[in-house]
């Protein structure tokens, strides 16, 4: 399992994206960034620098 | 009156068996008289419902109908917009949001004649639920009330598993069609991305956001699929090509079609129960015996695809909902406003990263369809599990059958194919290439006509 933000970080990214929480909700939440984390370590494998993203498009 | 599928209601109608009037009344009582026990509508229109009845029995009976499904009843998971009539998400946050015009697929069933009445239970916004603690509760499954009907079109799978409606709108953008499909014993299939309109439906993730029908059987979500498969120049995300014709090679089997079975997702990467493995058995056995040839078909792991599929589904939906989520955080319930923080901590290059997975993902499915028509795996573990065990988390702790296919936009269908031991259905997952939908559809027909399970409905009250 990834860790977790840290404290530090999350309370940052949710002054960032402007949601107020309580310690208890903040530190539930924050235990289920470990989550996002382990996705985040998942998707980044190996892969040419010019690799595409699937959101490009023709105009 | 025993509740019919659309293709038999049509053919009443038509031979005037079966009246409209009669089929939307009896549905819109035991609808009414049911919703107590399994909260599938949070809305009924039921003095528009019995005046749109009316006229459709007079054109039945001048031999008129105006559409392909003229006098079905019908309803609308409750983010689809509708002119009129409140449109919620469920939501404390919009329970005000009363629209001015219906979403395209709602306009296009009217058009076709379907008969709505009303608005379903969803998870708040698509994705928050089951919760407790929203204006109205979560829909219960009709097999067995102590059970999760799985989400997020979850007042859709509970209302045509109970046989108040004869089919509805759903939408799935990781499985909200496919999941409450195969936990209530329901049809539904997620279309070609692109193949049919989001517009006017509330957005949760828009790279992934499919419409799409759910019913009692294949033939009435095929039915319901070309009555809302099309075009639609105001969605930038609608295919610019014909509308497929998704009916008229329904009953021609899978005689000569290449199966590809993805064991390792349903055995090794997330083992599915006994009874669970036993309906995919069947349902592979009834392929076969159909002609089909089945292969095993090898695709990088569920988790990889799940890994992408959240980051990517998170990240859309914290977008779509920022600007609520600073000013109305409270209004949110718990599952839903925790949600969308997690997914604050996303960040974007997390969020490309995922895309550019993507792209790495669809590659090796595409090349994979090349060996096979048809994919075949299950659609859920195994049985509805008892709803207090649905937590907050429960979707990012174990990977999923169907998020795989709407990273790559390919059509999906659930389609039942056995029943555990304490009777709750088990469905299983048909996946087809983009576009092909028909294919799909034919294959589901195959499974469901072989192992002729739709006889069997939930036990209810009324």
């Amino acid at each position: 399992m990834a860790e977790p933000l840290s404290r530090v970080v999350f309370d940052a990214v949710m002054a960032r994206a402007g949601i107020v929480l309580s310690d208890a909700e903040a530190e539930g939440i924050r235990a289920a960034s470990a989550h996002v984390q382990r996705f985040a370590a998942a998707v980044r494998v190996p892969r040419p620098v010019g690799a595409e993203p699937a959101t490009v498009f023709a105009p | 009156m025993s509740t019919p599928s659309i293709a038999e209601a049509l053919k009443g109608f038509a031979d005037k068996t079966l009246s409209p009037r009669e089929l939307v009344h009896d549905c819109l009582d035991r609808a009414q008289r049911l919703n107590p026990v399994i909260h599938a509508f949070i809305r009924f229109t039921r003095e528009a419902a019995m005046a749109a009845a009316a006229e459709s029995e007079a054109r039945w009976m001048a031999g008129t109908p105006m559409g392909p499904l003229d006098g079905i009843p019908i309803a609308h998971k409750d983010i689809y917009e509708t002119a009129g009539v409140p449109t919620t998400g469920h939501s404390r946050v919009l329970l005000d949001n009363t629209p001015a015009e219906d979403a395209a697929v709602v306009r296009l069933w009217k058009q076709a004649g379907a008969i709505s009445l009303g608005k379903l239970a969803t998870h708040e916004f698509a994705w928050g639920g089951p919760s407790f603690d929203l204006p109205w509760p979560p829909a219960r499954n009709p097999w067995d009330i102590s059970r999760f009907t799985g989400g997020s079109s979850s007042g859709t799978g509970a209302a045509v598993a109970a046989g108040v409606i004869l089919g509805g709108t759903g939408s799935d953008t990781g499985g909200s069609i496919r999941m409450p499909g195969a936990l209530c014993g329901v049809a539904g299939i997620k279309p070609t991305y692109g193949l049919c309109s989001r517009v006017g439906v509330l957005p949760l993730a828009s790279s992934l956001d499919t419409t799409g029908p759910m019913a009692w059987t294949v033939e009435d979500c095929a039915l319901l699929l070309q009555a809302m498969a099309g075009h639609d120049p105001h969605d930038p995300s609608s295919a610019d090509r014909p509308t497929p014709d998704v009916l008229t090679g329904l009953r021609d089997g899978v005689n000569g079609v290449r199966i590809g079975v993805i064991r390792h997702f349903h055995e090794v990467d997330m083992p599915v129960s006994p009874a669970m493995q036993g309906a995919i058995d069947a349902a592979i056995g009834a392929l076969r015996e159909a002609g089909a040839t089945i292969g095993e078909a090898t695709l990088p792991p569920l988790d990889a695809f799940n890994a992408a599929g959240w980051l990517i589904l998170a990240t859309e939906a914290f977008a779509a909902h920022e600007p609520w989520l600073r000013a109305r955080f409270r209004d949110y319930g718990e599952f839903l406003r925790e949600r969308l923080a997690v997914a604050a901590t996303v960040s974007g290059a997390d969020y490309i990263q995922a895309q550019r997975r993507r792209r790495e993902l669809c590659a090796a499915v595409t090349g994979k369809m090349e060996q096979f028509d048809i994919l075949l795996t299950a659609a859920a573990p195994g049985e509805a599990r008892p709803i207090e065990q649905m937590t907050k988390w429960a979707s990012f702790e174990g990977p999923n059958f169907t998020m795989p296919f709407n990273l790559t936009g390919q059509p999906g269908l659930v389609v039942n194919a056995g029943f555990s031991p304490a009777n709750l259905p088990l469905g299983v997952q048909l996946i087809g290439r983009p576009f092909e939908d028909a294919l799909v559809l034919r294959a589901g027909q195959t499974v469901e006509q072989a192992l002729a399970l739709g006889g069997r409905r939930p036990k209810l009250p009324v």
